[in-house]
C-alpha cells in the first residue's frame, strides 16, 4: 500500500503541476486527468471503493469531456493562450510564497498530528466506502439532504437560462 | 406526521417556488407574482411563528433540527423576502430584469437560509448553504445590461466557489476526526479525544470560509464590487438574508460543534471583528456611490455582529440575534430608499439624494431616521442593539472591544449622516418623487419595525433570552 501511496502521489502532484505549468489549455486538460487519475487510486488505497469509481466516471470521464468541448469551441488555435503577464504586479512571486507557505503549514500540521494514527481510522465500520454503504446512508440518514440537492439543480438550471438566455422580458 | 408540520415553513416556501416558477409561465402580469410571493411568504411566517412554541426536536434521522433558535432566524429571513417581494417591482420593469425568475431564485435562496439556521448537521447546513449561495450567483449577475452587474456576479461566483471548497475542506476535517457529521456529536468527538493541531486547521479553514461569506476583513474583497454591480434588491437581500444566514450556521458550527476548542478561536474571531468595523467604517467615509457606500457599512455592520460571535457568551449571542433583526429592517428600509430614487434618477451617486426632503418628504425622514438606526442613536431599534452588544463584551470581558465598537460608531457618523446633509441642506432638483404601494408599505414596515424595536425592545429580548443554541 506504501508503494501505491508514493507512485499515486507523486503523480496526484505531478499532475496538479503541468495543469498550471502547461501552455497550451489541451495539455492542461490532460494533466488534470493525470493528477484525477491518481487521486482515484488514492481513494482506493483508502478502502473508499465508490468514491473512486464516482471520481473516474464523473470527474476523468464527464467534466474533462465539457472541459474539452469547451476548450475545442473557445480555442481552435494553436497558440498558447496568455502569453503577457497578470495584470496584478508580483502575483506569481506572491503566489508562490502562498502556495509553499500553505504546504509548510499543512505538513506541520500534519505532522504534529501524527500521521496514521487518526482515531477515525481505527474505528471504521465494516463495509465503509463501499457502494453499499454509501448507497444505504444517502438513502437512509440523509435523504432529505439528497432531496434538497433538487433544489439546488433547479437552481442553477433556471440560472442558466435568465443567464444565457436570450435577451427578451 | 410530526416531521411534516415541523416542516411547514420549508415545505411552504419550497412550493412557493415552484408556484411562481408555473405562475411565470401562464400569468402575463409580473404584479401577480409578487403578490402571490407576499401571500407565500405570510403563509410561511405563520408556519414559523406557529412553530416557535414546539420543545426542540430533530428530525430526519436528526439532519433538521427545529427550535426557537432555528425560528428566530427563519422569522428574519421571511421578513427580508416577504419585503423584497414589496418592493422590487418596479425597478426590476425599470432595468429590464426577468421578474419571474428573479422572484423564484429570491425565494429559493431564502429556502436555503432556512435550512442552514434549522439543522446541527454539516451535510445539511452545506448544500443550503449551496442552495443560496448558487441563486444568489445568479441573481447578482440578471442586469444583463449592465457590465458591473456581470462582474459583480463573477467575481461573487469565483469567490464563493473557492470558498465553498475552503468550508468543505474545514468540514471535512471534523468529520474525519470524529467520525460524525452531527455538530453535538462532534463536540463530544472532538472532547473525548482532543488533537490540538488538527481542530486549529479545521477551525482556520471554517472561519475564514465563513468569513468571506459573511464579508468579513480580510475576506471581503468580492463584497464592494458585489454589493454595487448586484441589482439593488438584490444587494439588499444579500447584505441581509445571506449575512445573517451566514452568521446563523457560524454561530452553530463555532458554538456548538468547536465548543471543546473555545478559546483558541476567539480571540481571533475578536481580532477579526476589530479590523472588519474599522476597515468597513473607515472606507466608507470616502466613497460617493450609494450602494458603495452601503457596502462599506454593511462590512462595519458585519464587525459588530461578530462581536457577538467572539464575546460567545448567553448574552452576547442574545444581543447579536436582536441586532440582526434591527440590522435586518434598518437596511432593507434604507434600500427601500435607495430603489425608489435609483427608479428616478439611475446614476445611484450619493449626490442624488440632494433636495430629498422637498422631493419626497416622507421616504427623506424614513432615511435619515433608519440612518440613525444604523448609526445607533436612541430611540431607533439600532441604539438598543448596539448597547446590548456593548454590554455583552465587558460583560464577557472584551472591554477594548466595547471601547471598539463606540470609537467605530463615532466614526461611522459622518458618512451617515453625509446622506442626511444632502436630503436636508443641499438645494437639488424640485420635481416631486413617488413610488408604487409595495415600496411604500415596505419602507413602513421597516420603520415602524425599527422605531418599535428601539421603545419597546423588552418582549423581544424576553423572547431570545429563553432561545438556546446548544443541543
Amino acid at each position: 500500500m506504501t508503494a501505491v501511496f508514493w507512485i499515486a502521489g507523486i503523480l496526484a502532484v505531478a499532475g496538479a503541476l503541468g495543469v498550471i505549468v502547461a501552455k497550451t489549455p489541451v495539455h492542461s486538460v490532460i494533466s488534470l486527468v493525470v493528477n484525477i487519475l491518481a487521486l482515484a487510486a488514492l481513494y482506493l488505497a483508502l478502502h473508499a471503493e465508490f468514491l473512486a469509481l464516482i471520481q473516474v466516471i464523473v470527474y476523468a470521464g464527464a467534466i474533462m469531456i465539457l472541459f474539452l468541448f469547451v476548450i475545442a469551441l473557445l480555442t481552435a488555435r494553436k497558440d498558447p493562450i496568455e502569453r503577457t503577464e497578470g495584470k496584478l504586479e508580483g502575483q506569481r512571486e506572491l503566489g508562490l510564497v502562498t502556495a509553499v507557505g500553505g504546504a509548510v503549514l499543512m505538513i506541520a500540521v500534519a505532522a504534529s498530528a501524527g500521521l496514521g494514527r487518526m482515531p477515525a481510522n481505527e474505528a471504521l465500520p465494516s463495509g465503509f466506502g463501499s457502494a453499499a454503504a454509501f448507497g444505504r446512508e444517502l438513502l437512509t440518514t440523509h435523504i432529505f439532504s439528497f432531496e434538497l440537492t433538487a433544489f439546488v439543480l433547479l437552481a442553477a438550471v433556471i440560472g442558466v437560462v435568465v443567464l444565457v438566455g436570450r435577451r427578451q422580458l | 406526521m410530526q416531521q411534516y408540520s415541523l416542516l411547514l415553513p420549508e415545505i411552504i416556501l419550497a412550493g412557493l417556488g415552484l408556484l411562481l416558477l408555473a405562475l411565470d409561465l401562464t400569468v402575463s402580469s409580473k404584479r401577480t407574482l409578487a403578490v402571490a410571493g407576499v401571500i407565500g411568504t405570510l403563509a410561511t411566517l405563520a408556519a414559523v411563528v406557529a412553530n416557535f412554541g414546539a420543545p426542540a426536536t430533530e428530525i430526519w434521522s436528526g439532519t433538521i433540527r427545529v427550535d426557537a433558535f432555528a425560528q428566530y432566524f427563519k422569522l428574519i429571513f421571511a421578513v427580508i423576502l416577504g419585503l423584497v417581494f414589496l418592493f422590487s417591482g418596479e425597478y426590476l420593469e425599470r432595468r429590464e430584469v426577468k421578474v419571474g425568475e428573479f422572484y423564484i431564485l429570491v425565494t429559493f435562496a431564502t429556502l436555503g437560509a432556512f435550512l442552514m439556521a434549522s439543522s446541527l448537521e454539516l451535510i445539511t447546513i452545506y448544500i443550503g448553504l449551496e442552495l443560496m449561495t448558487i441563486s444568489s450567483y445568479v441573481l447578482a449577475g440578471m442586469l444583463r445590461n449592465d457590465a458591473r452587474s456581470s462582474e459583480a456576479s463573477i467575481k461573487f461566483f469565483l469567490m464563493g466557489a473557492l470558498t465553498s471548497g475552503v468550508i468543505l475542506y474545514g468540514l471535512s476535517l471534523l468529520y474525519g476526526l470524529t467520525g460524525s457529521t452531527h455538530l453535538a456529536e462532534i463536540a463530544a468527538g472532538l472532547a473525548a479525544s482532543p488533537n490540538a493541531s488538527l481542530i486549529t486547521a479545521a477551525g482556520v479553514f471554517i472561519i475564514a470560509g465563513f468569513g468571506f461569506k459573511i464579508a468579513a476583513v480580510p475576506f471581503h474583497m468580492w463584497a464592494p464590487d458585489t454589493y454595487e454591480g448586484a441589482p439593488t434588491p438584490v444587494s439588499a437581500f444579500l447584505i441581509t438574508a445571506s449575512e445573517a444566514a451566514g452568521f446563523a450556521a457560524l454561530l452553530r458550527i463555532l458554538l456548538v460543534g468547536l465548543a471543546p476548542a473555545l478559546p483558541q478561536w476567539q480571540a481571533v474571531l475578536a481580532v477579526i471583528a476589530f479590523v472588519t468595523m474599522t476597515f468597513g467604517n473607515v472606507t466608507a467615509i470616502v466613497q460617493t456611490r450609494t450602494k458603495r457606500m452601503l457596502a462599506y457599512s454593511a462590512i462595519a455592520q458585519a464587525g459588530y455582529v461578530l462581536v457577538g460571535v467572539a464575546v460567545a457568551t448567553p448574552e452576547s449571542v442574545s444581543a447579536m440575534l436582536f441586532y440582526l433583526m434591527v440590522y435586518a429592517f434598518s437596511t432593507i428600509g434604507a434600500f427601500a430608499v435607495v430603489i425608489m430614487l435609483s427608479n428616478h434618477v439611475p446614476s445611484e451617486e450619493i449626490e442624488d439624494f440632494k433636495g430629498l426632503a422637498r422631493r419626497a418628504p416622507a421616504f427623506a425622514l424614513s432615511m435619515a431616521f433608519l440612518l440613525l438606526s444604523l448609526i445607533g442613536v436612541p430611540p431607533t431599534g439600532g441604539f438598543f442593539g448596539k448597547l446590548s452588544l456593548y454590554r455583552a463584551a465587558v460583560d464577557g470581558g472584551m472591554v477594548w472591544l466595547a471601547l471598539a465598537m463606540v470609537l467605530n460608531s463615532a466614526i461611522s457618523v459622518p458618512y451617515y449622516f453625509n446622506v442626511i446633509r444632502n436630503m436636508y441642506l443641499a438645494e437639488g432638483p424640485s420635481t416631486a418623487l413617488g413610488a408604487r404601494p409595495g415600496l411604500k408599505i415596505a419602507l413602513g414596515i421597516s420603520v415602524a419595525a425599527t422605531l418599535l424595536l428601539g421603545v419597546f425592545p423588552e418582549p423581544l429580548v424576553g423572547l431570545l433570552r429563553t432561545l438556546h443554541i446548544m443541543p
